[in-house]
């Protein structure tokens, strides 16, 4: 089985003759039967343009009204704001996700894991689903809890994610939700699984003792190859990559997750990425 | 190079060369008004209009895959014969306003401020007004529709292909202007002028009533154009307006119009009549054949397989790449078609770019390169049959789905080769009786189905197509109501018509009010509703396309949505 | 340009000099229209059953009516309760107003200012319906002499207009130019951001064709006319589909094409 993790973050481009995004994004990839035995992308950016909204309008502050202090209420510019931001990361985890599949020389038979980083978004799931991918492909989304802080995405996650999710873990899909199922597993993390061609049992995701560092070592586990990929997102966003660069190492300790144990020592360049071979 | 005169002229509207059409039409009662075919053809030879038009235009089937579906050989029924039958229709109309000295002094604006200017104008516009189209034109719309890569800006693919397409006829604008130096104007200009009149936004509004509005001369030859094709095509309905006699019909609507100061098209009684039916009769086609049931089957399945083609091109590079450099072109060469990635700003000083409108400029390219595969004999077909062989090729797609695919191809193929009926086919892919919805609700219905048809994909097709508007006019603008904060659309007023019910319009009353939507609203209740289906290729009757088709239902309940089973299924 | 090239006026003012100025240059056949019946009534005339009917005479259409109204306060007359604008009174003889209905002495004059929201909204039937039979028609909108301050409906009228069918929007003004003191310059910027201001167009991060910017010009209203006029009457091939830059001594003028 090979597993993909891909991480994305987004900012806002601060110029002031330019209102407009980007979305950065890169995964790592393990292949536990080859050597080396993994793969990290060069982190690539997207720039977007914020939208505009028109019209003369007024709002004001009544004496009864919600605000909405924890979402849920409905402000036209933001809701243009969220769907251009949703499609956008929909839109660049989609091609990446075509990257991966179509772009690899491993055949997809073999069973692959792509676990995105983040919750689930309908944009995303949609556009998974039109793409008509084989049954081995299997997408998961792992949102650890709390949010890392150096991952956010400068907005509050919890907004997207299911009011079901505080409940137990489901074993058997529900009809009414086709797309996408969802638990939130110990404190830690919540997933979300991607439900291909109406399926109606669940095969979540399982951490193997290889991919993930024993818990007693870390507050939060999260697989290393999302790990490694959110980590070199965070240096592009930083500081770019140019292109025959080597690979930065990750910073120590963030938010209690022992990053040295991601460290990825054997690196050697080519292409669009780095070859690497996990400490894992 | 040239397209000669007489290839303007259209035998359905002038029998012979010399014989002019007749209009009996004429206010004072004086000598008919006649239309000469060899003025036309003047005019036609004179538009120095390049050859590739008309090679373009035989290549593009009028009415797409379905004269495929009915078993029929696409190449009779051309958007060329009916870009010359449009132009011939306008030719006569502007005559008979013309001749009997209709058109009001101030209607008339630089540089058309003659009718003899007007003419030539008008046979260039109609006969360049489908030049826009891409293969498959409508479907292609629908597909990119129902994934929502249509930019809001986007006036149709025909706006975006349009002005490219007449950018490269410069050599026959540069024609135009050496024919009719009095115009005074550059090449450029008349570019504009036709690009303007064609898309819908001309500023002289009897005019662009003339070539693009809810009562053009496209409605009325496509109209004429297609009951001339159902007449001898194995599909059981008869169009109620034959236009058999066209030049009745066109007498009947030319009677009682003018042009009044304002430029407005006042359509009064009788004219106003005989637009009333065309509306009628449009409608009738689009419920009885374009969106019947019968087509929507076949129509469904090659959708999803444009579909799947245009989104895999998109989104995923390698897929892509691997179009672009077929190992079996003869000429080898590698086209540079971009996709999603390849469109969207990466570095800083790069301008950012729309997701949407980069989409939806890779899937014109990609249209646009895909109609070397139509070739001659099989028009859209052959680039339907390429774009299915290259997703079923394709390793890391569903093998399941593979299989839906290839059967839905069975299905289409068989109906191209006439080894089944249509009917036959409906009745053995259809699952129970059509579902309908009313089209304000359209938007709402295809979000709530959409991730059904996602877990069904492999298993059942669903297809929501809606009713149009019965005024088809390019563009509806905002309209705030009296006082109010709320803005509808409607068209803008540009054409006259009597007052009171449409029942009251009877020859001799007075054009008083503008057309708009709430002219015609008793009109739209009868076609206001979308037709759901559920298709199961060959495979209807399982007790799995029933409980799909349950589902279907049931979601569309669940989400507020109105919701009939059409009655009298199958009919 | 009425008269010649059968340009439609739409009139912000109070006053009835537009009308009364365009009666003069022709030979006193132009009327004003202040409702949204009279100017559905002036672009639906027809001839056709009628061949002796004349041309409808040049229109003036006035948005926000008159300063001046006049209402008969005879109980039971038509009059008394509408208020009808005073340039329809022919003052002919004694110039004593009477009703022209009941013939008695009863009219009287009254007030009606800008700056209430119920006056905008009255303005709105005749503005839109105004809009629906000529933005077609529309490939510039020049504003001249208007400040902006107390017009924010109008304004957003005009550049939702501009929005929609994509045209220009020239603010002709002495101080165009400074943001500070350009009312309409910051309501386009807060409410409007997609209409570009023209000297930012080329740092705009919209991509695709942008066809709707504004352009502020400073200069005066009657620099500017006269130079509009000047271009516009001399009939050159040039001015025929627009007008051109010209040399930056003069006042500036920017190429606005499509001007029908």
């Amino acid at each position: 089985m090979i597993t993909y993790g891909i991480a994305y973050k987004v900012t806002d481009i601060s110029r002031p003759d330019l209102d407009a995004f980007k979305v950065t994004v890169g995964y790592a990839a393990s292949y536990p039967k080859r050597d080396p035995n993994g793969y990290i992308k060069r982190p690539e950016h997207f720039l977007f343009p914020k939208p505009t909204y028109n019209g003369f309008r007024l709002e004001r502050f009544g004496a009864s009204e919600v605000r909405g202090l924890l979402g849920g209420v409905s402000n036209r510019q933001r809701y243009m704001l969220s769907e251009t931001y949703e499609r956008a990361i929909s839109d660049v985890i989609t091609a990446t996700v075509c990257e991966i599949v179509d772009g690899r020389e491993v055949s997809c038979l073999d069973g692959i894991d792509i676990i995105i980083l983040g919750p689930a978004l309908p944009k995303l799931a949609g556009r998974l689903a039109s793409l008509r991918l084989p049954r081995s492909v299997r997408v998961v989304w792992l949102c650890p809890m709390e949010f890392l802080s150096w991952i956010v995405q400068g907005v509050d996650e919890r907004v997207v994610l299911p009011h079901y999710l505080e409940g137990p873990p489901v074993v058997e899909g529900w009809e009414e939700e086709p797309l996408v199922q969802g638990y939130r597993w110990e404190s830690y993390f919540i997933q979300q699984l991607w439900m291909t061609y109406g399926e109606s049992t669940v095969k979540w995701y399982e951490p193997t003792p290889h991919s993930w560092p024993s818990l007693r070592q870390v507050s939060v586990a999260i697989p290393k190859e999302i790990a490694a990929a959110a980590g070199h997102v965070q240096h592009h966003v930083k500081e770019p990559y140019k292109r025959n660069e080597k690979l930065r190492p990750i910073d120590a300790i963030k938010d209690g997750v022992n990053m040295e144990l991601y460290q990825n020592p054997v690196a050697t360049r080519g292409g669009d990425g780095w070859e690497i071979k996990w400490c894992v | 190079m040239w397209i000669r005169g007489l290839n303007f002229r259209s035998k359905e509207y002038f029998r012979s060369a010399t014989e002019p059409l007749k209009l009996d039409i004429q206010r004072n009662q004086s000598n008919p008004i006649t239309v000469s075919p060899r003025y036309l053809e003047e005019v036609g030879e004179s538009l120095g209009l390049l050859n590739k038009v008309q090679s373009y235009l035989q290549e593009v089937s009028q009415l797409g895959l379905q004269e495929a579906w009915l078993g029929l050989p696409p190449h009779g029924h051309n958007r060329w014969d009916h870009s010359v039958g449009a132009a011939n229709v306008g030719f006569i109309w502007l005559s008979a306003l013309d001749q009997d000295k209709r058109i009001a002094r101030g209607a008339l604006r630089p540089p058309l401020d003659t009718p003899e200017k007007i003419y030539p104008v008008v046979v260039l516009s109609l006969i360049l007004h489908d030049y826009g189209h891409v293969p498959f034109s409508h479907l292609f719309e629908q597909v990119l529709e129902s994934i929502n890569w249509l930019p809001p800006t986007a006036d149709g693919s025909e706006a975006a292909i349009l002005p490219e397409r007449l950018n490269k006829l410069s050599k026959s604008f540069q024609n135009f202007v050496a024919a009719y130096r009095e115009y005074q104007v550059e090449s450029d200009d008349v570019r504009k002028i036709v690009s303007s009149l064609i898309l819908g936004n001309y500023g002289m509004p009897w005019l662009q009533a003339i070539v693009n509005s809810p009562v053009d001369a496209d409605k009325i030859d496509y109209i004429r154009y297609d009951s001339q094709f159902l007449s001898n095509a194995p599909f059981g309905i008869r169009a109620r307006l034959l236009l058999d006699k066209v030049d009745q019909w066109l007498s009947d609507f030319l009677s009682e119009q003018e042009v009044n100061h304002a430029g407005l098209l006042a359509l009064h009684g009788r004219s106003a009549r005989a637009a009333l039916e065309l509306w009628e009769e449009r409608m009738y086609l689009y419920d009885r054949f374009y969106r019947a049931p019968e087509l929507r089957v076949p129509d469904r399945m090659a959708f999803e397989i444009v579909q799947q083609y245009l989104i895999r091109c998109t989104m995923s590079k390698p897929f892509l790449g691997k179009q672009a450099s077929p190992p079996d072109v003869k000429s080898r060469v590698t086209y540079k078609l971009r996709g999603f990635t390849d469109r969207v700003a990466r570095q800083r000083d790069q301008k950012p770019v729309d997701p949407v409108e980069a989409k939806y400029r890779s899937t014109l390219e990609v249209m646009l390169w895909a109609r070397k595969y139509g070739g001659t004999s099989h028009l859209e077909f052959g680039i339907l049959k390429m774009m299915k062989e290259q997703l079923l090729q394709h390793a890391n797609i569903d093998e399941s789905f593979k299989n839906f695919l290839e059967e839905c191809w069975s299905c289409l193929s068989s109906l191209a080769e006439g080894g089944v009926e249509l009917r036959q086919l409906m009745n053995n892919s259809l699952v129970r009786q059509p579902l309908l919805v009313p089209r304000e609700q359209f938007d709402k219905a295809r979000e709530v189905l959409r991730p059904i048809q996602h877990a069904y994909c492999a298993e059942a097709l669903i297809d929501i197509a809606k009713m149009p508007r019965v005024l088809a006019a390019p563009k509806r603008y905002s309209v705030r109501s009296l006082g109010g904060e709320d803005k509808n659309q409607d068209i803008d007023y540009q054409i006259l018509v009597p007052s009171g019910p449409l029942n009251s319009w009877q020859p001799g009353k007075r054009a008083s009010q503008p057309l708009s939507d709430e002219v015609v609203s008793d009109l739209e209740k009868k076609y206001s509703y979308c037709r759901i289906i559920v298709i199961c290729p060959n495979a209807a009757n399982t007790a799995r396309a029933v409980y799909i088709w349950d589902r279907v239902r049931s979601v569309l309940i669940e989400s507020g949505i109105s919701v009939h089973a059409m009655e009298h299924w199958p009919p | 340009m009425v008269l010649k090239y059968g340009a439609y006026v739409v009139s912000l003012n109070f006053d009835g000099l537009t009308t009364k100025a365009l009666q003069q240059q022709a030979e006193g056949r132009a009327i004003s229209l202040h409702t949204a019946e009279e100017i559905l009534n002036y672009f639906c005339a027809t001839r056709f059953f009628h061949a002796e009917f004349q041309e409808p005479p040049p229109a003036v259409i006035k948005v926000r009516g008159d300063v001046f109204y006049a209402r008969c306060t005879q109980v039971g007359c038509p009059w008394s309760t509408v208020e009808y604008p005073i340039d329809r009174l022919a003052l002919e003889g004694t110039q004593q107003l009477r009703c022209p209905h009941c013939s008695a002495d009863t009219l009287r004059l009254r007030f009606s200012f800008p700056g209430y929201r119920a006056k905008e909204e009255a303005a709105y039937p005749t503005l839109w319906i105004t809009r629906r039979f000529i933005a077609s028609r529309i490939s510039c909108i020049i504003i001249l002499g208007l400040s902006g301050r107390w017009d924010r409906y109008l304004l957003d009228f005009i550049f939702d207009l501009a929005l929609e069918r994509r045209i220009p929007v020239v603010d002709v003004k002495p101080d165009a130019q400074e943001k500070e003191k350009n009312p309409i310059d910051n309501f386009r910027a807060t409410y409007y951001p997609s209409i570009v201001r023209y000297n930012d167009a080329s740092k705009s991060s919209i991509t695709h064709k942008q066809e709707c910017y504004y352009i502020p010009i400073a200069t005066s209203a009657d620099d500017f006319a006269s130079a509009l006029r000047q271009e516009l009457l001399s009939n050159s091939k040039e001015t025929r589909n627009g007008l051109r830059r010209q040399s930056p001594s003069q006042p500036p003028l920017l190429v606005l094409e499509g001007i029908q």
